[in-house]
């Protein structure tokens, strides 16, 4: 037999009965069950000594329900609840006495205290269907008296119990049955009750939008921050250096006056001269690829100029932007001409580029053509991959058509929206 | 050149800088009257010094500084550049940006300087240049001129001008005299002469202007 396991309860049920009954569902069926009781035990106990707190108890059963559904091979149910960090938690109260979910999860443990209860008898009924004929024969006793609904039943012999135990073995072959369905039944109600809705998803996503946006932004603080660190720290304390090395080239040069040989501190003290400034000119490049101060102080234009008189190109600027843009857009933006410029020097293969920017409307464009030889690989390894993401993340794209042969186009648009205000 | 000790006002929040530009400053002589680490005590410095009588010689300020840590500082000289038209002001800059340096030029008449902040290790072009612009000069870091000469020049007066008359007004951005021209291109001080005569017609710049230099200067920033 190679027949695939049932993946959950209500797959096992349809198959051919020896598979089902001889699998782990049934089983867990009565686990499940077994819950069940419990649950409805302790959620009335808590009810009725806690009535006015009883929205707080439905959403905590209502965990264990989401979780509960799993013993019988269903997903975990999502939450529909707005997640919350531990930041907020003096809000958890408000946000979630005002939302759907944490009523209709109340109307779920209501109802699961009624269907707990009842859940009793068919359990009940099982464990009398096993123990009675286990107890005739573990017993050795001669007599089982069954009296029920009136009916007055005296097994005394052999036969009897035989027949007594067939009897048994069919309810509790019928209760199996019944009891996995009716774990399934319970399974479906919290599955309708407590999943979240068209409505409840889509806010979420929508808060999901928004955290992505706000990841974009933390992003640009942390340049940001950096920036502010190296040009604080490093920088002030290299340019002393440097001021320093200055005066020691002062010190010698009184030195020499008077007569004594410098020739060679003198050289020492110059290529230390030249180590500072080579530094100081690195790091400033370094600075310019995080997050430039002309950037902040003067927008994107003014940014893009200041780039591009740095490299060994001719660039063609056609920036149609009078008014400052949001501030992740403008970081955004002009990071990728850095990469973009960054890859057309690398390769070598063009002369001249052309930068256009516009922001038609609620739109941001930016395209970036250059005269090279094409066949670049727009998915491939660059830092271009990272660009896009944070496009997409900003609700824009980035579009890069290569031909082999030419001419390279990078497009970039992005919405002004005044959330991307940071 | 000749040195005459001047008055300073200094404006740096880096401690570590400050003290070492007042060393240097002393060693050559000059007085800092005050040494200040942000925009608002500078300008409080400069009122105070002018209305006092002893106005500085030369004022020199770094960019970013507190309040704002943004261009405090470059906003700063501007504005004292508009309040005291004739008041030399050199501004220090991390990095260097066209954009800072029009904003800086485009303010006032007097002697002005805008420098990348490295230069001040050079120590003896340093004091130079900050005698060229307490003399009323004025000194545009070499790395603003080359991104600005590099750049196309196809518009405007400028395009009137030959390639050597173009070089010969970027030395002058940078604040050299016609006989530091003269040696830097190998050719006579008069040929010089005859080329700045050049430029000054060309630009329409009329004689009796007494910042011909400076507004030359100022239509080759701007183009």
């Amino acid at each position: 037999m190679n027949r695939t396991p049932a993946t959950d309860a209500w797959v096992a049920i349809r198959q051919a009965p020896w598979s089902f009954l001889l699998s782990a569902w049934p089983w867990r069926a009565v686990i499940y069950l077994a819950f069940s009781v419990v649950i409805a035990f302790v959620a009335l106990l808590l009810l009725a000594v806690t009535f006015l707190v009883a929205p707080l108890w439905g959403v905590l059963f209502a965990r264990v329900e989401r979780w509960r559904v799993s013993l019988l091979g269903f997903p975990r149910i999502g939450s529909a609840h707005i997640r919350l960090g531990w930041d907020r938690r003096a809000e958890w109260l408000v946000i979630r006495l005002g939302e759907p979910v944490t009523w209709r999860e109340l109307g779920h443990l209501v109802v699961s205290i009624v269907l707990g209860l009842l859940t009793l008898v068919p359990l009940l009924l099982l464990a009398t269907a096993v123990a009675t004929p286990l107890w005739a024969l573990l017993g050795m006793s001669p007599r089982v008296e069954l009296s029920f609904l009136n009916v007055s039943w005296v097994a005394t012999g052999t036969p009897e119990l035989v027949l007594l135990a067939l009897v048994a073995l069919g309810v509790v072959l019928v209760l199996t049955y019944v009891n996995t369905l009716f774990a399934l039944a319970q399974a479906s109600l919290a599955l309708a009750l407590l999943s979240p809705r068209q409505e409840e998803l889509e806010g979420q996503v929508a808060r999901l939008m928004v955290s992505r946006k706000s990841l974009v932004r933390a992003f640009e603080g942390e340049r940001r921050r950096i920036e502010r660190d190296l040009h604080d720290g490093a920088q002030q304390q290299l340019v002393a250096l440097s001021l320093s090395l200055g005066i020691a080239s002062l010190e010698l040069d009184a030195l020499a006056q008077r007569g004594v040989e410098v020739g060679a501190a003198r050289s020492v003290v110059g290529k230390a001269h030249d180590q500072v400034e080579s530094a100081l000119s690195s790091l400033r490049d370094t600075v310019r690829g995080i997050h430039p101060q002309v950037l902040l102080d003067h927008g994107l234009a003014a940014a893009i100029d200041e780039l591009v008189g740095r490299l060994p190109l001719t660039v063609d600027l056609d920036l149609d932007l009078d008014a400052r843009l949001p501030v992740a857009l403008e970081a955004s933006a002009y990071l990728t001409v850095s990469e973009a410029l960054t890859n057309v020097v690398r390769h070598g293969k063009a002369s001249v580029v052309t930068i256009s920017a516009r922001r038609p409307g609620d739109d941001f464009t930016l395209s970036i053509v250059d005269d090279g030889i094409g066949g670049a690989d727009p998915g491939g390894g660059s830092g271009l991959t990272g660009l896009r993401e944070r496009a997409e993340m900003l609700g824009g794209s980035l579009a890069i058509t290569s031909p082999s042969g030419g001419p390279t186009e990078l497009r970039l648009r992005l919405p002004v929206t005044p959330s991307q205000e940071g | 050149m000749q040195q005459t000790a001047m008055r300073i006002v200094l404006a740096e929040d880096s401690a570590l800088l400050r003290e070492g530009l007042v060393g240097l400053f002393e060693r050559f002589g000059h007085t800092v009257t005050d040494a200040v680490p942000d925009a608002l005590s500078l300008v409080e410095a400069v009122e105070r010094a002018i209305t006092a009588g002893r106005a500085p010689h030369i004022v020199i300020t770094d960019v970013r500084m507190p309040p704002d840590n943004t261009d405090d500082g470059l906003r700063t000289a501007v504005q004292l550049r508009h309040r005291y038209p004739e008041l030399p002001v050199l501004v220090l800059s991390q990095y260097i940006a066209d954009a800072y340096a029009t904003q800086l030029l485009d303010s006032g008449t007097g002697g002005v300087g805008y420098l990348l902040k490295d230069r001040v290790g050079r120590v003896t072009d340093f004091m130079q240049s900050v005698q060229a612009v307490a003399a009323g000069g004025i000194v545009i870091d070499p790395d603003v001129i080359r991104h600005l000469v590099t750049r196309s020049t196809d518009a405007g007066p400028l395009a009137r001008l030959t390639p050597r008359e173009r070089e010969v007004l970027a030395r002058m951005a940078e604040g050299r005299t016609n006989r530091e021209i003269a040696a830097i291109l190998s050719v006579s001080e008069a040929a010089i002469a005859k080329h700045i005569g050049n430029i000054f017609s060309k630009l329409e710049l009329a004689h009796d202007d007494g910042h011909r230099r400076v507004r030359a200067v100022l239509l080759h920033l701007r183009a």
